[in-house]
């Protein structure tokens, strides 16, 4: 049950540029963990893993924001299920991030913002399956 | 409805709407609390050394296999450095003689013409932590803070004096620095021997770039150097900045290519990062 926590802390640590850029990649298990397969206290930890990702990233609350409204219309609607999805919710998660990025490029518009959003999108989402599959194998999903 | 699916979905409700609530307090905050974001940062403070804890005991398989893998290549690559370090030495020697010889003159000029100069300022040799290079956003950490003395505001250099970011926010025993490249970037600096100014920023890419000079007849060119201008003490005064390699874009020391710098403690008063 703790696996879940320490690859989020994991991938906050290891983070290199490009690759990983602000640890990044922890937002994966962060998003799995509370809305695909919802894992118990997870929450109050996804926020504290969202603001040590705004801190590196030094964007103000910008995915912590987004972390919480995105739990606040997820867990307001019934009209989609989130833990019964395709792909583990691969779509509804390049939503997620895909926004946040968008953000990030319009506020500082220029080619290699253009460039680095895009690879940052692509490494998210080749890596979202992986990461998942993953955490799924050693909960023993 | 079954009861237990009902208080299920009921608790759900009752989490989302405790969020739901919290986050206007977060918007207004974030405008508010501009630039210092003093319980934002104050929380970091406590919360980046824990999970940097952890994160350290979960990946120190991974860390130590990474750091045999740099130690090896930086073992065969030894020979070749040494190499170019001797024929550095030798010009460094030689221009040495050249700098020993203008000081003494310099120094002598000085006191027949009565100038007095402050004295160096004091500093702290930290080494970098985290590169945090992330889109247009280029901040890293370096492992000194309060506690040696750093505060936001402060100058960080290379150990060849090159300006190399400021200080954004201190935690107890670490700092986060912007660095040149970062977008929120912008200094005034002075081209070096004249009395022309200008506005250095950072656009996210390998190069900061300055929009315009104080003097419209002067022709930016590839090679001039620029220092900090020390315009409303926000900066110490002549700082090495970097090169032009055009007419707009500066080459300045770039985070990743360092390991080591010097936070130097100078005492500004108008900063706005306090």
């Amino acid at each position: 049950m703790l696996f879940p926590f320490f690859i989020t802390v994991a991938l906050w640590r290891l983070s290199v540029p490009w690759i990983n850029p602000a640890g990044i990649l922890a937002i994966i298990p962060i998003f799995f963990c509370s809305f695909i397969r919802p894992v118990p206290y997870f929450v109050p930890f996804a926020i504290l893993l969202c603001f040590m990702i705004d801190y590196k990233f030094n964007t103000v609350l910008l995915w912590t924001i987004f972390y919480c409204l995105f739990y606040v219309a997820v867990n307001l609607q019934s009209f989609i299920d989130l833990t019964h999805t395709k792909l583990d919710g691969l779509y509804a998660f390049m939503g997620f991030v895909g926004t946040v990025i968008f953000l990030l490029i319009a506020s500082h518009i220029s080619f290699e913002n253009i460039f680095s959003g895009i690879l940052m999108f692509s490494i998210l989402a080749i890596m979202y399956i992986p990461i998942t599959t993953t955490v799924q194998v050693v909960q023993d999903d | 409805m079954n009861p237990k699916k009902t208080s299920s979905r009921l608790h759900t409700i009752i989490k989302a709407a405790i969020v739901a609530v919290i986050l206007p307090f977060v918007f207004i905050y974030i405008v508010v609390a501009k630039p210092d974001y003093r319980i934002m940062n104050g929380v970091a403070h406590i919360a980046l050394p824990v999970v940097n804890g952890i994160g350290d005991l979960v990946t120190w398989p991974l860390r130590t296999g990474g750091n045999i893998v740099k130690k090896v290549r930086k073992i065969s690559n030894l020979e070749q450095e040494n190499e170019e370090l001797r024929a550095r030495l030798d010009q460094a020697l030689a221009d040495k003689n050249k700098c020993d010889i203008a000081l003494i003159e310099n120094q002598e000029l000085q006191r027949q013409l009565d100038i007095v100069r402050e004295s160096p300022y004091a500093s702290v040799v930290a080494d970098v932590i985290f590169d945090n290079s992330a889109l247009h956003h280029e901040t890293f950490l370096i492992n000194r803070g309060a506690r040696d003395g750093i505060a936001p505001g402060m100058v960080v250099v290379s150990l060849d004096n090159t300006l190399a970011g400021i200080v954004i926010d201190a935690g107890a025993n670490f700092a986060r620095v912007r660095s040149l490249i970062d977008s929120n970037t912008n200094i005034a600096v002075r081209v070096a021997g004249s009395e022309v100014y200008g506005f250095l920023s950072g656009n996210g890419s390998n190069t900061a770039t300055i929009g315009f000079f104080s003097d419209p007849k002067f022709q930016a060119d590839a090679g001039v150097k620029l220092v900090t201008s020390g315009i409303s003490g926000v900066l110490p005064p002549d700082i090495f900045v970097g090169k032009m390699i055009n007419d707009s874009d500066v080459e300045v020391v770039m985070p990743n290519k360092l390991s080591r710098v010097m936070v130097l403690k100078f005492n500004n008063e108008q900063s706005t990062y306090k």
